[in-house]
């Protein structure tokens, strides 16, 4: 800018000032930052640098027109104030412009910025569209009020001034610390980019075809070609190179394999490459048991791997020479004394030479030599050693390796070694002599190959030389062993008498030995063999004869006494046998139980005359075609009324009380009914006249006897029948007759009518006597208790009744194993005699008292021969205890937990127990075996349960139906649910005079439920305990008890 | 030979197989235990040591059996050894309880006293040696 506009600007007259600024619109640039700065004099307070700009602006406005429309640079303060000048000056001036745009088009617009008058045209219509300094002045920014959150998360911006005069702000910095932690992988190194194929645009060298493989560790001789094939899997190979050690041509086992690129496919060779490394990438590429490390073969590694291989052979090879020198230098110092001492001594002496010679080498040469690093025979295989030398060799070698001293027993069968000891600080060869200690050691010692049983690698042995220990050690050693071994003790004889005397010394402890062994082997043990025969004690033997013959018969009669109480028990109700499956023997016991109601076996049934219903039918339809109309004339009534009668004649000869004899005579007779006295009846009375002669004869008594019995009946109840009986001939027909005001003039019956009264008497009769045998056969079935009148609907069948639910009490009434519900429990033995009594007033019927009386006896005989059994019951509790142990012991070795190996004890000791249906509620327990008082019977089992839960249960149970509830209640806390899950315990029903009682006791930690028995408890006898339920206050809850006891409470709860 | 060479136990060990081997230790033995009881020599009826011993194990086992008869009812083989090692334990006091005692042990060891038989032994093992000494030179 030039100088000139800044003087322009530093003089502005004020007046135009204010009048530009005064709408706002001049002072500031309408998008600048004045724009909402109403107040001219704010321009001046503003930042230098804003005012700098602001000014800079303005003046842009103020001269702008000066220059561009006038043509003279004049001031502007001179060109709007001085105009008298003008015209003057303005005569040199340029001429006036032509306004281009001072078109009658341009100058109503709203903009329009008169040039001339150097006016906004429109400068009073010009609003501010900040009237109410609504905005800030220096604009606002929207930003999110975090103050305010409403509870609908509705986000609100407010408008935050903008405040242009400070310096912003980086946000991320704010940030920084509460950033929140990415969820993004650490990268530990930079991510490698996907493969990119070479192609003729690529840039850069072309891939890597070409892998090197070089051993990892030792490599024995292997064949390049296996080598070859192996990576051949990878790629085609183009180029298979190996290298030898340039010192001394031995291979390096390292190879180059270049993968071939045909027509320039490059990258399949370099895939192949890559595979190849990729494979081996994390693992050791083994080839003939030699491992081998891959790598492309890039940056020339492929050199340094090869000079890394020929170092390393190279000092491997100078310390092979050291060792080779070393060894020299030993075998130098070995030859020299021998070879000295050789000339010296005889051949024969050679041991003790070669002894003196090794000894005479220089003690550290030796040691190095021999590896002896102090290493003593352990004190516990000195006596196995005994001062003899042997070669060593380290533990920590052997089971690095594998070895065991089979290995080595092989290897070294051409020594003559004495023996191996396996210590635990290593394996000791033995050697007879050093001599051949020292030809081992110097033959094997790292020389000894054995392949290694861990790597794959063979090894050289090396071991380590002891010597024979010092005499301190093998001295004391020699003390403990005695006189027999060792040399140093031998005892010498010095002439032929001691010689002699040794011997007899010898001979005579010998013989003592001998003396004794035979008086014990020869004579006293075949004596005490012999007198032990029993023969030779016939008194005893007799007596023990007589003894086996003795319990042989207490076995046999105990058998035979177990089998009667058990066809006893038989005879009674089998209520095991009542439901469920059953034997044919079963079955046929079923049928001598019923046997009573004449059940005929099939075949008899046939043999018997009986013909099946069909020909009954048949037969009936061809007597009813020949029906009174035709037989009145051609049938006489007589001979029907004979077929009818012995029809029915089974039936009747039960209730005849007339002697047979009288009975033939005059059949007919007794049947007439005083109604049938008919023309029919005339005619039978008129015919046998003989016959009835026979009966009135006067009799040989004193006193006049009547013809009949006379027979008291109940007059109240008169049926037919009951006159029929009454009326025995003519003269009581005429007394009825009489009796009731019947004329005699009865209308003759016609032939139809009689037979049909007939018919209807037979009838009658049928039905009476079938009622009658009904209930009689009934009464049978349910031990003479008669049918609850309850249960009988006359009316309607039962079937046709629907469904009924029949209550328990009513249930006991005729179900055969409710029965014994009135009766009391058969007991074997009670506490104090005091149920027995109650038993015999309870008891109705003698012959149960009776059966009862057999049942205690049989039951004490069943408990005493049981006796052992009860008395030992304790000591199989305590084997149970030892084999639970044992389990346990087993479970802890496996350490895993293991249903199989659980074992309830409690389960021991069950007693044999059985579910049947019950008298009292459904099912009940049984004993099978009599059970002696406070014997523990079975455990409660089922799910344990919180009270919560049981409750939650108890509750659904009900909801689903399940009536009976077999829930148990341990403690507060815990309940036993037996009713899916659970053992037969649970069918233990309650009785208010209990057989048994439930305990709760620890067994490993947990509260069991367990069943005791009160007192003793009886073959087949129901087990029952006392709930022990609360008692319920709401009559409706009450659950009715049906126990049957003597003392039975009536209810539950 | 001279008196100057040493024996070791070995040769002594071997002059005594040499004896047994001859049959001369059996000998001596079969001698000892068929030896007439001192207070029976002379008498009609001579009852040799063994027979005695076997007399007294009768009886022993006999009252043994009278306290316990079970005893011929079990197994014979297991309570003889059962019954032979309470003897030895305590060496044959059991047999002691007789009318007339026997004492083994010492009875024996009196035996072995006896100077004759040492006597006879020398000789033989003198021969034995001799005869050793014959067939090596």
């Amino acid at each position: 800018m030039s100088g000139y506009h800044r003087r322009s600007y530093q003089a502005p007259p004020t007046s135009y000032r204010n009048g530009y600024t005064q709408d706002g619109y001049y002072q500031n640039k309408p998008y600048g930052r004045n724009a909402y700065d109403s107040k001219p004099s704010h321009q001046s307070l503003g930042t230098t640098r804003y005012d700098n700009r602001s000014s800079h602006q303005t003046s842009r406005y103020l001269n702008v027109p000066s220059s561009r429309y006038s043509n003279a640079p004049v001031r502007p303060d001179v060109a709007s104030s001085s105009v008298n000048h003008r015209s003057i000056k303005d005569s040199y001036n340029r001429p006036n412009p032509i306004l281009k745009y001072q078109s009658d088009f341009f100058k109503p617009k709203y903009h329009y910025f008169d040039p001339i008058s150097q006016t906004l045209t429109h400068k009073d219509e010009f609003q501010s569209w900040n009237d109410k300094s609504e905005y800030p002045k220096d604009g606002f920014t929207l930003q999110r009020d975090n103050t305010l959150i409403t509870g609908n998360k509705q986000v609100k911006h407010i408008k935050v001034p903008r405040r242009p005069d400070l310096l912003g702000e980086d946000p991320r910095s704010s940030h920084l610390g509460q950033s929140k932690p990415s969820m993004r992988k650490m990268r530990t190194q930079l991510v490698k980019l996907g493969r990119i194929t070479y192609d003729k645009y690529s840039v850069g060298p072309p891939p890597i075809c070409e892998i090197i493989v070089y051993p990892a560790s030792s490599v024995t001789s292997i064949q390049e070609i296996l080598i070859k094939n192996h990576f051949r899997k990878f790629g085609e190979i183009s180029h298979f190179e190996s290298f030898n050690d340039p010192n001394n041509a031995l291979p390096l086992h390292i190879y180059l394999i270049k993968y071939s690129s045909p027509e320039g496919k490059i990258n399949d060779a370099a895939r192949a490459a890559y595979m190849a490394t990729k494979r081996y990438e994390n693992e050791k590429c083994t080839i003939m048991g030699s491992n081998f490390n891959v790598a492309l073969n890039k940056k020339a590694i492929l050199e340094s791997v090869k000079a890394k291989f020929i170092t390393e052979n190279k000092k491997m090879l100078d310390k092979l020479k050291q060792e080779q020198e070393r060894k020299e230098k030993i075998n130098a110092i070995k030859a020299i004394p021998s070879a000295s001492k050789l000339s010296s001594s005889s051949i024969d002496g050679k041991i003790a030479t070669s002894k003196n010679v090794i000894l005479d080498i220089d003690d550290a040469i030796y040691r190095k030599y021999y590896n002896t690093q102090d290493k003593r025979v352990p004190q516990d295989i000195l006596q196995l050693v005994n001062q003899r030398p042997c070669l060593y060799i380290p533990k920590r070698f052997n089971v690095v390796n594998g070895f065991r001293t089979e290995n080595y027993r092989y290897k070294m069968r051409n020594y003559k070694y004495s023996r191996f000891i396996d210590h635990s600080t290593g394996i000791y060869i033995v050697f007879n002599d050093l001599k051949e200690a020292k030809r081992c050691f110097d033959n094997e010692s790292e020389k000894l190959l054995l392949p290694s049983l861990t790597k794959r690698i063979s090894v050289t042995v090396k071991f380590i030389l002891l010597k024979a220990t010092p005499n301190s050690v093998g001295k004391r050693f020699n003390t403990m062993s005695g006189k027999k071994q060792t040399s140093e003790s031998k005892v010498s004889y010095q002439s032929k008498d001691e010689l002699i005397n040794g011997a007899m010394k010898i001979i005579m402890a010998d013989l003592e030995k001998a003396l004794h062994l035979d008086i014990k082997r020869r004579l006293i043990g075949p004596t005490i063999f012999d007198s032990l025969n029993a023969e030779n004690f016939p008194d005893l033997l007799e007596r023990k004869k007589l003894k086996d013959e003795e319990r042989k018969k207490v076995i046999a009669e105990k058998r035979a006494k177990e089998e009667e109480s058990r066809k006893e028990g038989n005879k009674e109700l089998d209520i095991f046998n009542l439901y469920g499956a059953h034997s044919n023997k079963n079955r046929i016991k079923r049928n001598s139980y019923g046997s009573d109601f004449t059940r005929i076996p099939k075949r008899k049934q046939t043999a018997m005359d009986i013909t099946p219903m069909a020909h009954l039918l048949n037969e009936d339809s061809t007597s009813k075609e020949g029906t009174p109309l035709s037989t009145d004339e051609n049938i006489p009534s007589h001979t029907s009324e004979t077929s009818l009668s012995e029809s029915s004649s089974e039936e009747e000869q039960e209730e005849q009380d007339i002697e047979p004899k009288l009975k033939k005579s005059k059949l007919e007779e007794g049947e007439i009914t005083p109604e049938s006295l008919s023309d029919a009846n005339e005619e039978t009375i008129e015919s046998p006249e003989n016959v009835i002669n026979e009966i009135y004869q006067p009799s040989m008594t004193e006193t006049p006897v009547p013809v009949y019995e006379e027979k008291v009946t109940d007059i109240s109840n008169v049926t037919p029948f009951v006159m029929q009986e009454i009326t025995k001939d003519d003269e009581d027909i005429k007394l009825l007759m009489k009796v009731l005001g019947v004329e005699s003039k009865i209308e003759e019956a016609t032939s139809l009518e009689s037979s049909l009264v007939n018919y209807e008497l037979w009838k009658m009769r049928k039905e009476e006597s079938n009622k009658r045998f009904i209930e009689e056969s009934q009464l049978k079935l349910n031990d003479n208790i008669k049918m609850s009148s309850e249960l009988q609907h006359p009316g309607i069948s039962f079937k046709a009744r629907g469904h009924v639910s029949v209550p328990d009490a009513l249930k006991s009434t005729y179900l055969p194993h409710r029965r014994r519900a009135h009766k009391p429990l058969n007991t074997v033995y009670t506490h104090d005699g005091l149920n027995a009594d109650k038993l015999d007033d309870h008891d109705d019927s003698p012959e149960i008292v009776g059966n009862s009386e057999e049942l205690l006896k049989k039951e004490t005989q069943d408990v005493a021969s049981l006796g052992i059994e009860v008395s030992s019951s304790r000591e199989n509790r305590a084997s149970n205890r030892r084999f639970q142990q044992d389990i346990d012991a087993q479970k802890a070795a496996i350490g895993t937990e293991s249903d199989l190996l659980s074992l309830n004890q409690l389960n021991k000791r069950q007693k044999p127990v059985t579910f049947a249906r019950s008298a009292i509620h459904n099912w009940g327990l049984y004993a099978l075996e009599p059970i002696a008082a406070k014997e523990m019977i079975i455990e409660y089992v089922g799910e344990r349960l919180r009270q919560p839960v049981a409750e939650m249960r108890e509750k659904r149970y009900l909801k689903s139906g399940i009536g009976s509830s077999y829930l148990f209640r341990v403690d507060e806390n815990n309940v036993i649910d037996a009713t899916k899950r659970g053992g037969i315990a649970r069918f233990i029903n309650h009785c208010c005079d209990p057989s048994c009682t439930a305990k709760i006791i620890k067994v490993g930690g947990k509260r069991r439920i367990v069943i005791y028995a009160l007192r003793d408890i009886g073959k087949n006898e129901e087990l029952t305990y006392d709930y022990k339920f609360e008692r319920e206050t709401d009559d409706d809850e009450r659950l009715i008890c049906l126990c049957g006891a003597p003392n039975c409470k009536g209810y539950l709860n | 030979m001279d008196n100057s060479v040493t024996f070791d136990e070995q040769e002594a060990q071997e002059l005594a197989e040499q004896f047994k081997k001859q049959g001369y230790l059996d000998k001596l033995k079969r001698d000892i235990l068929s030896n007439q009881l001192e207070k029976d020599v002379g008498s009609t009826d001579p009852i040799t040591f063994e027979d005695s011993v076997k007399e007294h194990v009768k009886l022993m086992v006999n009252k043994m059996v009278m306290e316990d008869e079970n005893l011929i009812f079990k197994n014979r083989g297991t309570t003889t050894a059962l019954i032979e090692t309470k003897m030895l334990k305590d060496y044959y006091k059991m047999l002691d309880g007789g009318p007339d005692r026997i004492d083994i042990t010492n009875y024996i060891k009196e035996k072995l006293k006896d100077q004759n038989m040492h006597n006879n032994i020398r000789q033989s093992i003198e021969h034995l040696y001799n005869e050793k000494e014959g067939s090596k030179s």
